[in-house]
C-alpha cells in the first residue's frame, strides 16, 4: 500500500493535479539525522487541473483568523485573490507525525509568526513551476508570462492555471525570489474574513455539529472534586429511561450513551456515585490563599531570572516600595462547550474533535484503543474558541474510552457546567513585589516572587505520548509521561509561571523573579496569554505605584525606563498621544496606562473608567501595537478588540473558587462575562513596521488588567491589589 | 401525540417528548445544527430562534409550547438569500470563532423587525442577553446600525467593506 497517497485520499486530497508538500515546522528540507523518507510534510498545497487551488493545513481556525491569514500569504505568491483559494482542515494522519518535529500544536499565537516565510515561498514555488511549464507548452519566453487571479497571463489571453499542473508536476521545485513588499496586492490589506459567511449562515461546521450514521450522544458524571474514583455508582433506573442506550463508568466517571443530549442529560440525573475523594477535598479558596501566602514567606523558591544583586541594591536605594498582589483561577468558558466524536471500528479509529492539538488526540485514542498510529484519524473541525482550553485532551481521553466501552459511534458533549467546573484552570498567583529607587526616582532593584501552581506537569502527561518517539514501548511512553509532575514540579521551572516577569523590560540596576512551585491539586492549563495574564497585572500595577511614589507621571516614569525597550517606548508614546493622555476627565473619571511585550508584540492600552455609585464603567480603550509587518490589518484590529474584551472579563469579574476542592461555578450566572452593554469604545493602532511578524491573539489580553487597575487608582485613590478588581 | 409546526415556512411533524427542549429536538432530531446549544439554561442566547418573529431561547422552550406555532432558525432566516444583517455582519467581519454568531444574528433581526432604526442603548437592551467569549460587541452594534441603514435606504446597491473607511493606521 502506497500510504501516502493513501493519506492524501484520507484527507481528501481528491483531483489529483500539482500537490506541493510544506513543512510549516520551517525545516523544509529532511532532518539531518534522518534520511529523505523522513520528511513529513505537514501542510499541502494543491493546485487541480479543474483549476481549484486548495490548501490544507493543519493550524486549527478557532476565530483567531488564521484561515484568512494562511490564504492571504498564498494569495500574494500565486498573486491571486484569497477568496479564490478554498482553505480545508488536514487533519492528522498518525503515520505523518514525526515525533522528532514535537506536538502538531496551535497555541502561542505563532501560525502566521512560523509561516510567514515558509508558505510564500511555497507558493511562490508553485507559481514558476505553473510559469515554467506555460513557456514550454505555449513556446514562449517565461518572463512574457504573468500569473494573476488562477490564471496564465500571456498578451490578451488568459488560460486556466489548471491546465498547466500535469506539466508542472515533473518540474522540480526551484528556487525563488518572493514577491517584493511594494508589489503587495493583498498583504498588509484588509479584507473580508474567508469563514465570514459560512459562520453566519449556520453552515460552519463546529466539533458538536458533527453527523454520521447512528450517532448517539455522550454525557459524563464526573466526581465534583477534580482527581475522585468511582468507589460504587447505581443506574438508580436510568437505563429503564426512554433512549437511553449504555451506560457505561470510564476512568473519570459514569457516561450515558442516548440519542439525544437531552435523553442522556435526563438519565444523568438520576445515576448515583459514590466517590472517593481526592486530598484536593480538603481545601478551599481561602486555605489555597493562606498556603500561598505562607510559601511566600518560608521558601526562596528557583531563579527564573537573577541579575545583579537585587536584594542588595534594594536595601541601599533612597526610597524602597513593596506590594502583594493576588490573582484567582480562572476557567476559559469556551461558548462551544468541550465535545469529541468518536467512531470505533476493528481496525481503525476515527476521531472529529475540536483541538489544538490533533496530534495529542490521535496519541491517546492510540493508548486507549490499542491500534497502532496508522489506524487512527482526526478530524480537526472549526472550534468554536479555544483560548488554550483546547490544547487539554481530557474531552479525547474520555470519548475513546466511552466508545471503546459501548462499542457505539459517539458524541461526548460536556455539559456548560461539565465545562466550568472540569477545566484546566489558569493558575491562581500570589506575587510579591519589591524596588528601590533612587533621589532621581530611577529604579536600582526590582526583585519579584510568585508562588503558583505549575502548568507543565499537567500539560506534560498529556503531551508525552505524542512528543516522545514512536518507537517507545507503550509501557516506557506512559511512565515517562506520569514523571511529568515530579519533573516539572520539583526539578525544572516551567517558563509558563514566570514568563511577562523574566523578561522585565524596564531598565534597572538589577534585577530578580523567583518562584514557589505550590500546586493545590487543581489542574491548570494554558490560557490566553498563559503566564502574562499574571505577571503584566503585577509589574505594569506596580510600575504605576512606583510612578506614584516618586511623584512622575504614570506614563513619563516608565519612558524614563526604556531607554534599552524601544519598541515597547513607541506603543506608550502612540497610546498616549490618539488617546490623549492627560487631558483633563469629566469628575469621577480617570485614565490608566500600561504596556506589556509578549509572544512577539508589543501593546499599550490607555482605559478611561468612571465610578458612578461604586459601580465601575469602562467608557473607553485606546491600543496602540507594534507587531511586525502586518499580514491583515482588520484582523490584528479584531483581536485586539477581542483581547481587549476577554482581559476586561477577567479583570472585572473572573473567579473561579473552591469549597471542599469543588469549583462552585457552574454556568454564567455565576462565571459571568462581559455583555454588548458593559463593552467599552475600543480604538486600535497599528504601528508601521518592518520587524518580523508577532502574535496578536494573546498579547491585547495582558495589559488591560492593570490599566484598568491603574485607572481606577487615580480615580479613587484606592490601589487594588487583587483580582477580580472590586471597590471597597 | 407528535407535535406539529411551522420551521422554516415548512410544516413539521415530530414524534417527540413534549418536555424535550425545542434546542435538541432542532440539533438532535432534524439535524438543523445551525442553533447553538452554549449553556442550556436561558443565559448566553447561543440558542436563539424565532417564534412568531420573537426571540426566543430554543434551550429552555419545551416542544410542547411550539405546537402550532411559526419557528425560524438561522438555516431558514434569510430565505433564499442572506437577510441584511447577515450580509452586514460579513462587511464588518463581525464573526471569530463564530460560534455565538447564529444566536446574534437571530436576536438582531428580531430587533431591527420590531424597531427598524434602533439607537445604541435599543440595541445593548436587545442584545444584552447574547453572549461572545471572542468580544465582537463592537462590531455587532457596527453591523446592526449599518443594516438598519441598508433596510432604510434600500437602495440595492452593496456598501463598501466598511473597514475601507473604518481602519485605523
Ligand atoms: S444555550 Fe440557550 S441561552 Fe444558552
Ligand atoms: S465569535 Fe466567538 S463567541 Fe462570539
Amino acid at each position: 500500500m502506497n500510504s501516502r497517497r493513501e493519506f492524501l485520499k484520507a484527507m481528501g486530497l481528491v483531483g489529483g493535479g500539482l500537490i506541493l508538500e510544506l513543512s510549516l515546522s520551517g525545516c523544509t528540507t529532511p532532518l539531518p539525522h534522518g534520511n529523505a523518507r523522513d520528511f513529513e510534510p505537514d501542510a499541502w498545497l494543491q493546485i487541480t487541473p479543474q483549476n481549484d487551488i486548495r490548501f490544507y493545513l493543519n493550524s486549527v481556525e478557532m476565530g483567531q483568523g488564521t484561515m484568512t491569514g494562511m490564504a492571504t500569504l498564498i494569495a500574494e505568491e500565486l498573486n491571486t485573490e484569497p477568496y479564490m483559494i478554498e482553505v480545508k482542515s488536514a487533519g492528522v494522519h498518525a503515520d505523518y507525525v514525526n515525533p522528532f518535529y514535537g506536538v502538531q500544536v496551535t497555541g502561542g499565537s505563532t501560525s502566521t509568526r512560523i509561516y510567514y516565510d515558509v508558505l510564500r515561498r511555497s507558493a511562490a514555488q508553485a507559481r514558476e513551476m505553473l510559469r515554467a511549464a506555460a513557456a514550454a507548452e505555449l513556446g514562449v519566453d517565461v518572463a512574457l508570462l504573468e500569473v494573476r487571479d488562477k490564471h496564465i497571463i500571456y498578451r490578451d489571453t488568459r488560460l486556466p492555471m489548471g491546465r498547466f499542473v500535469q506539466a508542472a508536476q515533473s518540474l522540480s521545485r526551484p528556487e525563488v525570489s518572493l514577491k517584493s513588499e511594494r508589489d503587495f496586492r493583498f498583504i498588509g490589506r484588509p479584507s473580508v474574513r474567508l469563514d465570514g459567511a459560512m459562520k453566519v449562515r449556520g453552515t460552519a461546521q463546529y466539533g458538536i455539529d458533527v453527523q454520521l450514521p447512528d450517532l448517539f450522544t455522550a454525557l459524563v458524571k464526573r466526581c465534583p472534586v477534580q482527581g475522585g474514583h468511582i468507589e460504587s455508582w447505581s443506574p438508580n433506573g436510568a437505563d429503564e429511561l426512554p433512549g437511553v442506550k449504555a451506560i457505561v463508568p470510564i476512568a473519570n466517571g459514569v457516561a450515558v450513551v442516548a440519542e439525544t443530549y437531552w435523553h442522556a442529560q435526563r438519565a444523568l440525573q438520576a445515576i448515583t456515585v459514590s466517590w472517593a475523594m481526592p486530598a484536593l477535598s480538603q481545601r478551599s479558596s481561602e486555605d489555597i490563599r493562606r498556603e500561598f501566602e505562607a510559601l511566600a514567606a518560608s521558601e526562596s523558591g528557583r531563579s527564573a531570572l537573577s541579575v545583579g544583586d537585587a536584594r542588595a541594591d534594594i536595601r541601599a536605594a533612597a526610597l524602597q516600595h513593596a506590594a502583594t498582589y493576588r490573582l484567582p483561577y480562572l476557567a476559559h468558558a469556551t461558548m462551544e462547550p468541550m465535545n469529541c466524536t468518536v467512531r470505533l471500528r476493528d481496525d481503525h479509529c476515527e476521531i472529529w474533535v475540536p483541538t489544538q492539538v490533533p496530534s495529542v488526540c490521535a496519541a491517546i485514542a492510540e493508548e486507549v484503543t490499542g491500534l497502532r498510529r496508522h489506524q487512527i484519524t482526526v478530524h480537526t473541525t472549526l472550534l468554536g474558541g479555544g483560548f488554550g482550553r483546547r490544547l487539554s485532551v481530557d474531552y479525547a481521553l474520555e470519548a475513546t474510552q466511552i466508545a471503546k466501552a459501548t462499542g457505539l459511534t459517539i458524541k461526548l458533549v460536556f455539559s456548560r457546567e461539565d465545562d466550568m467546573q472540569h477545566d484546566y484552570y489558569r493558575p491562581a498567583a500570589h506575587a510579591e513585589i519589591k524596588a528601590g529607587l533612587d533621589e532621581q526616582g530611577r529604579i536600582t532593584g526590582w526583585h519579584q516572587k510568585n508562588v503558583n501552581p505549575n502548568i507543565l506537569p499537567y500539560a506534560f502527561q498529556e503531551f508525552a505520548t505524542a512528543v516522545l518517539p514512536a518507537w517507545l514501548p507503550d509501557g516506557l511512553v506512559r511512565g515517562l509521561a506520569n514523571l511529568g509532575p515530579w519533573v516539572y514540579g520539583t526539578l525544572l521551572m516551567d517558563p509558563a509561571s514566570t514568563e511577562g516577569a523574566v523578561e522585565f523590560g524596564y531598565d534597572s540596576v538589577s534585577a530578580e523573579v523567583r518562584h514557589v512551585q505550590a500546586d493545590p491539586g487543581l489542574r491548570t492549563g494554558y490560557w490566553r496569554s498563559v503566564g502574562h495574564s499574571i505577571n503584566a497585572f503585577v509589574v505594569e500595577s506596580f510600575m504605576d505605584e512606583l510612578a506614584h511614589r516618586a511623584g512622575r507621571d504614570p506614563l513619563q516614569f516608565r519612558l524614563q525606563h526604556l531607554a534599552g525597550n524601544p519598541r515597547l517606548a513607541a506603543v506608550l508614546r502612540q497610546v498616549a498621544e490618539v488617546g490623549r493622555w492627560g487631558a483633563p476627565m469629566e469628575p469621577g473619571s480617570a485614565q490608566g496606562i500600561a504596556a506589556h511585550y509578549s509572544f512577539g508584540s508589543y501593546v499599550a492600552q490607555l482605559v478611561e473608567v468612571s465610578v458612578v455609585e461604586g459601580d465601575i464603567r469602562v467608557h473607553r480603550v485606546t491600543v496602540a501595537i507594534d507587531c511586525g509587518k502586518t499580514i491583515n490589518p482588520d484582523i490584528i484590529k479584531a483581536q485586539m478588540e477581542g483581547g481587549v474584551i476577554f482581559g476586561l472579563t477577567a479583570a472585572l469579574r473572573g473567579e473561579i473558587t473552591l469549597q471542599d476542592g469543588r469549583v462552585q461555578q457552574t454556568n454564567f450566572h455565576d462565571y459571568p462575562l462581559l455583555r454588548i452593554h458593559e463593552a467599552p469604545a475600543i480604538t486600535v493602532h497599528i504601528l508601521s513596521s518592518a520587524e518580523a511578524p508577532g502574535g496578536v491573539g494573546e498579547p491585547a489580553v495582558p495589559p488591560i488588567a492593570p490599566a484598568l487597575a491603574n485607572a481606577l487608582f487615580a480615580a479613587t485613590g484606592q490601589r487594588l491589589r487583587d483580582l477580580p478588581l472590586r471597590l471597597s | 401525540m407528535p407535535i406539529t409546526f411551522m420551521l422554516n415556512d415548512r410544516s413539521i411533524s415530530l414524534d417527540v417528548e413534549g418536555e424535550m427542549p425545542l434546542l435538541w429536538a432542532l440539533r438532535d432530531v432534524l439535524k438543523l445544527t445551525g442553533t447553538k446549544f452554549g449553556c442550556g439554561a436561558g443565559l448566553c442566547g447561543a440558542c436563539t430562534v424565532h417564534r412568531e418573529g420573537e426571540a426566543i431561547r430554543a434551550c429552555t422552550t419545551p416542544m410542547s409550547s411550539v405546537q402550532g406555532r411559526r419557528i425560524t432558525t438561522i438555516e431558514g432566516l434569510g430565505g433564499q438569500a442572506d437577510h441584511p444583517l447577515q450580509d452586514a455582519w460579513i462587511r464588518h467581519n463581525v464573526a471569530q470563532c463564530g460560534y455565538c454568531q447564529p444566536g446574534q444574528i437571530m436576536a438582531a433581526s428580531a430587533l431591527l423587525a420590531q424597531n427598524p432604526s434602533p439607537t445604541d442603548e435599543d440595541i445593548d437592551r436587545a442584545m444584552a442577553g447574547n453572549l461572545c467569549r471572542c468580544g465582537t460587541y463592537s462590531r455587532i452594534r457596527a453591523a446592526i446600525h449599518d443594516a438598519a441603514g441598508q433596510l432604510q435606504s434600500d437602495s440595492g446597491q452593496t456598501p463598501a467593506p466598511y473597514y475601507q473607511s473604518n481602519l485605523e493606521s
